[in-house]
């Protein structure tokens, strides 16, 4: 199994869903490594404080592209989501909760079309 | 006698228990196939659609259909594909609204039967005499629950006909948004063969056996979503956000980092690419800040090996993320995004 990361955001610094997607975008093409979970983290350095705990996983591929973030309400605004990506041969990343601006939000990333 | 009764039962058993089938079967010549009767019923739009698709045009009533030339045959085909679709799905949207009043009154309707006889039983068991009676009238009532419980879970799985008609009114949702959104495609991307395995998909998410596999795939989701719990991260210390200039020049170094391993694949560009490479690290070289990372990778500019040279770049730089210093990143990311063109 490939090396993973985890990296952690602070709840107060990521102010827009837009922002964590930038962010997500610009670490995964450093660490050469894909997205693939999305969660609501504790951090205790340098104080215990809320988080996104990003989880990347390493690969063999740079120019990953970019990815398309979008706030999903229950399980079948989620599936619908994803049948529509789908049909536009846009890959379903992973789904998870974040931190947007101190708020806890669903978050379903894709894959934009190469 | 008894063996009469052995006899008895095993053929109950046989005959109620069937064969069971393993896999689909598939009749290209049956036409009740909803497949079949689709190209039937659209016989003279599908004659359209494949004249303008090869960029003939289209005259009726003739052996022949397609002749002469179109121009924009093309997205003639796109706009007939388009009408067939359009044309299908009001047959089924109809049978559905049949299927699910149907449902919902037949089920109705039995259960009312059923329960005015539970409820007539019951009552007559209160105002029997004797015993033999009474015990034959508890014995049957036991045994209608039990045919009522098994029809529920058998045939429902114990769902309530509103969640059913729900769950397939969203599956319905979900094939009927994705169909829309290929109308959008040009008959390459989204020929008419795929437009008919979207319809068979839009008739089978209104089904019984739909609903109630959705349902179940949805609690596997919602439990994996329980699991989702918030993480406790020792030792973790935060990443700042990045800015839109971070972000793309990273992205872009990735993109020319894609490029450069294409090229190393390739024997004609294998040498530029190379030289792309060497001229990243000779001009990280001179930079004390890089010298740390250079020194681990053992790499120089006067390295030929492409492969290794990519390695370490990527090496370093996932280095100098776990070191959380962005800003040399920044400066690497910028360094390949103007030698690496």
């Amino acid at each position: 199994m490939s090396k993973q990361r985890v990296v952690a955001y602070r709840a107060t610094d990521i102010d827009t869903l837009r922002t964590l997607e930038l962010t997500c975008e610009r670490d995964e093409s450093n660490l050469t490594s894909k997205l693939v979970q999305l969660n609501l983290s504790v951090i205790d350095k340098p104080e215990e404080k809320e988080a996104t705990a990003a989880t990347y996983e390493e690969t063999e591929e740079d120019g990953l592209g970019h990815l398309i973030f979008e706030v999903f309400t229950n399980n079948n605004d989620a599936l619908s989501r994803i049948a529509i990506h789908k049909a536009k041969n846009e890959p379903h990343v992973c789904s998870g909760k974040a931190f947007i601006n101190n708020e806890e939000t669903n978050v379903i990333v894709f894959r934009e079309k190469q | 006698m008894k063996k009469a009764l052995t006899y008895l039962a095993l053929g109950i058993i046989a005959l109620t228990a069937g064969c069971t089938r393993y896999r689909p079967v598939i009749d290209f010549n049956d036409q009740n196939r909803l497949v079949n009767r689709l190209n039937a019923h659209f016989a003279e739009l599908q004659k359209r659609y494949w004249c303008y698709r090869f960029g003939f045009d289209y005259v009726p009533n003739q052996t022949n259909p397609c002749s002469g030339s179109v121009e924009n045959g093309q997205e003639m085909a796109k706009k007939v594909r388009n009408e067939f679709i359009e044309s299908a799905i009001p047959f089924i949207d109809e049978s559905y609204t049949n299927f699910i009043v149907e449902l919902q009154a037949g089920r109705d309707r039995n259960n009312f039967v059923a329960d005015v006889v539970e409820l007539g039983t019951g009552g007559a068991i209160g105002i029997t005499n004797g015993q033999r009676p009474i015990q034959i009238l508890g014995v049957a009532l036991t045994a209608f629950r039990g045919g009522r419980r098994s029809t529920d879970l058998n045939f429902y799985k114990e769902q309530a006909t509103p969640i059913l008609i729900s769950k397939m009114d969203d599956n319905r949702a979900k094939v009927r948004a994705t169909i829309l959104n290929r109308e959008a495609d040009d008959v390459d991307d989204y020929p008419i063969g795929a437009s008919i395995s979207d319809i068979i998909e839009y008739y089978n998410a209104g089904t019984l056996v739909r609903a109630l596999t959705q349902l179940q795939k949805d609690t596997a989701v919602q439990a994996k979503e329980s699991e989702n719990r918030v993480l406790h991260l020792k030792g973790i210390e935060p990443t700042p956000p990045a800015t839109e200039e971070q972000s793309r020049i990273a992205v872009k170094a990735g993109d020319l980092l894609s490029a450069i391993r294409k090229s190393l694949a390739k024997p004609e560009e294998e040498d530029g690419a190379i030289k792309k490479l060497q001229s990243i690290f000779k001009e990280l070289e001179p930079d004390p800040d890089f010298a740390p990372f250079l020194t681990g990778e053992n790499v120089t500019s006067e390295e030929k090996d492409g492969p290794k040279l990519l390695r370490a770049l990527r090496s370093i730089r996932r280095k100098i993320f776990d070191k959380g210093n962005l800003g040399l990143l920044d400066k690497i990311n910028q360094v390949i995004a103007s030698k690496g063109k």
